[in-house]
């Protein structure tokens, strides 16, 4: 009956049913309030999770893709994080953080704040602006936190068109999707307007907005660039292996901040989430391994670290409203999905997705976003999951991602081009694309 | 010398070529054919000091490549044949 309800509830969300007095009441945004009503053990947390977060992608990420390039291609796949870091930090401030996260209407915020209009803090008068979703927190704390989701989520799309794509596309590509598929699947989510958020979506930290959306971002790019120079018939040795362990594990202590740091908040939740969290990258992890134990007689390097970020990656959804039991069951699940994901479906459909973004970033969401339905505990968030929610709202995500992804790719390929020639890419993009190299 | 850092050589020598000489190499065709390559490392050595040395150090990997031309060894020493067979189809 539940199920039932959830479904015509989202036939009317997506038709634009909804009732205009659900948004009615909305929020408005920002708040001014004393700074004595801002609390310090929250903003303390925030400001740490923030640069938590951050980690994950520089040095984090780009260490964990370069270190799995040839030798050629690392300096320009470090350097992809690098900049897309830069470039979202502007857009978000320019117009990102507006669109995102004010009320607007159930699809797209508003451009009130664009260039963070109205956000301030007042010595004299002791008095600053908070969001109307984070209250006991300064605004500028909170615009920096989801700055950094921002920024993550278009760099781990680099890891899929990596070894081939012109530096001018991504720039470009980063840009085009941040605006058109990041910022409102942020909004649908996490801004209470949002339909998706509407529908009683649990999203805890990002397994939908962030990796599902990337992932099937990630798939598109693939698809559209076509297969690396030599794909399926020589060996792409891997540069160091030992960076992509130094990355995952940056990758594996920023997700501290990453899904407690969702909490908003120094409490109890915060620190179930990190509970969770370190037990569903652990058991993926172990998971991983022992099936390519199974299967190949060895268990590797890359496979403990790809099974620790795919359990990451499941356990975000779920990371404020799962306990102990729901977590070991993401990990398990994730860890050994996510091999399959990596392998066996990435064969199967046949497309170079370089570093298995898809395989593990989607994948590893969509078991966590399912499950998030199955395992939400009421006693620790209020919230009661639904599969059936759940799996919609995933598919629906995917699809978007998915489809915005293949326009921008094709508008870009017709116009400036994506790909680099097939002497550029013999040579290496550190030297064609930026004139350097590793001796 | 193990491939990428023969290739990272050659990709140092064309790099270096087309700055000081304006000529453009085959990056490529110098890894696979000898003969090729011979006349690269003439050219490069008349071209500057910084080609010179390049020129230089690639002369010594034809040199030590010539004097394990048996295919035995070749494939002993050779670092693609020790790769793991899956990487082939990708890195998992």
């Amino acid at each position: 009956m539940e199920s039932l309800r959830a479904v015509k509830r989202y036939l009317c969300l997506t038709t634009g049913l909804l009732p205009a007095m659900a948004l009615a009441d909305a929020p408005a945004a920002p708040t001014m309030v004393a700074a004595d009503q801002i609390s310090a053990g929250d903003t303390a947390w925030m400001l740490t999770a923030t640069a938590l977060v951050l980690l994950m992608t520089i040095p984090g990420l780009a260490l964990f893709y370069a270190g799995m390039v040839r030798k050629r291609n690392v300096l320009s796949t470090a350097l992809q994080s690098f900049v897309v870091c830069s470039l979202i930090t502007l857009l978000w401030v320019i117009v990102g953080y507006s669109l995102a996260f004010t009320p607007g209407t159930q699809f797209m915020g508003g451009l009130d704040r664009a260039f963070l209009k109205g956000l301030s803090y007042m010595h004299d008068s002791g008095t600053l602006s908070v969001s109307h979703l984070a209250s006991s927190i300064p605004e500028s704390v909170f615009v920096m936190f989801q700055l950094t989701f921002a920024i993550i989520t278009p760099a781990l799309i680099t890891g899929a068109f990596a070894e081939r794509i012109k530096f001018s596309a991504v720039v470009i590509f980063t840009l085009l999707w941040t605006l058109l598929v990041y910022v409102p699947v942020a909004h649908w989510v996490w801004e209470p307007t949002g339909w998706l958020s509407a529908l009683g979506v649990l999203d805890f930290a990002g397994g939908t907005v962030v990796h599902i959306n990337a992932g099937a971002a990630g798939l598109m790019c693939a698809y559209v660039l076509g297969p690396r120079v030599g794909y399926g018939r020589e060996a792409f040795l891997p540069y160091n292996l030992a960076f992509t362990l130094a990355g995952a594990s940056l990758l594996w202590v920023g997700w501290f901040g990453f899904n407690a740091g969702s909490a908003v908040a120094a409490d109890g939740r915060a620190g179930m989430a990190m509970l969770v969290t370190q037990i569903g990258a652990a058991t993926a992890s172990l998971a991983w391994m022992l099936v390519e134990y199974l299967r190949r007689g060895k268990a590797s390097l890359l496979g403990a670290c790809s099974g620790a970020v795919a359990g990451l990656v499941a356990i975000t959804p779920a990371s404020g409203f799962v306990g102990v039991a729901g977590a070991l069951v993401i990990g398990l699940a994730a860890g050994a999905l996510c091999y399959w994901g990596a392998t066996g479906l990435k064969w199967a459909l046949g497309a170079d997705d370089t570093l298995d973004v898809f395989g593990i970033h989607c994948i590893g969401g969509l078991t966590g976003a399912v499950l998030t339905g199955v395992f939400a505990d009421p006693a620790l968030s209020g919230a009661s999951g639904n599969a059936l929610t759940q799996a919609l709202a995933a598919t629906t995500v995917l699809l978007y991602s998915g489809l915005v992804a293949l326009l921008i790719l094709l508008a870009l390929k017709y116009t400036m081009g994506l790909r680099v020639s097939p002497e550029e890419e013999g040579l290496g993009l550190d030297l064609t694309q930026h004139g350097e190299a590793i001796d | 010398m193990s491939d990428s850092e023969r290739f990272a050589l050659a990709a140092r020598l064309y790099s270096a070529l087309k700055r000081s000489t304006g000529r453009v190499v085959d990056v490529l065709w110098l890894l696979q054919n000898e003969v090729y390559a011979q006349e690269v490392v003439r050219l490069a050595h008349d071209a500057g000091p910084e080609c010179a040395e390049l020129a230089a150090r690639y002369q010594l990997y034809l040199g030590a490549a010539a004097a394990r031309n048996s295919p035995a060894a070749h494939s002993a020493t050779g670092s693609f044949a020790a790769a793991p067979s899956h990487y082939v189809r990708g890195l998992r």
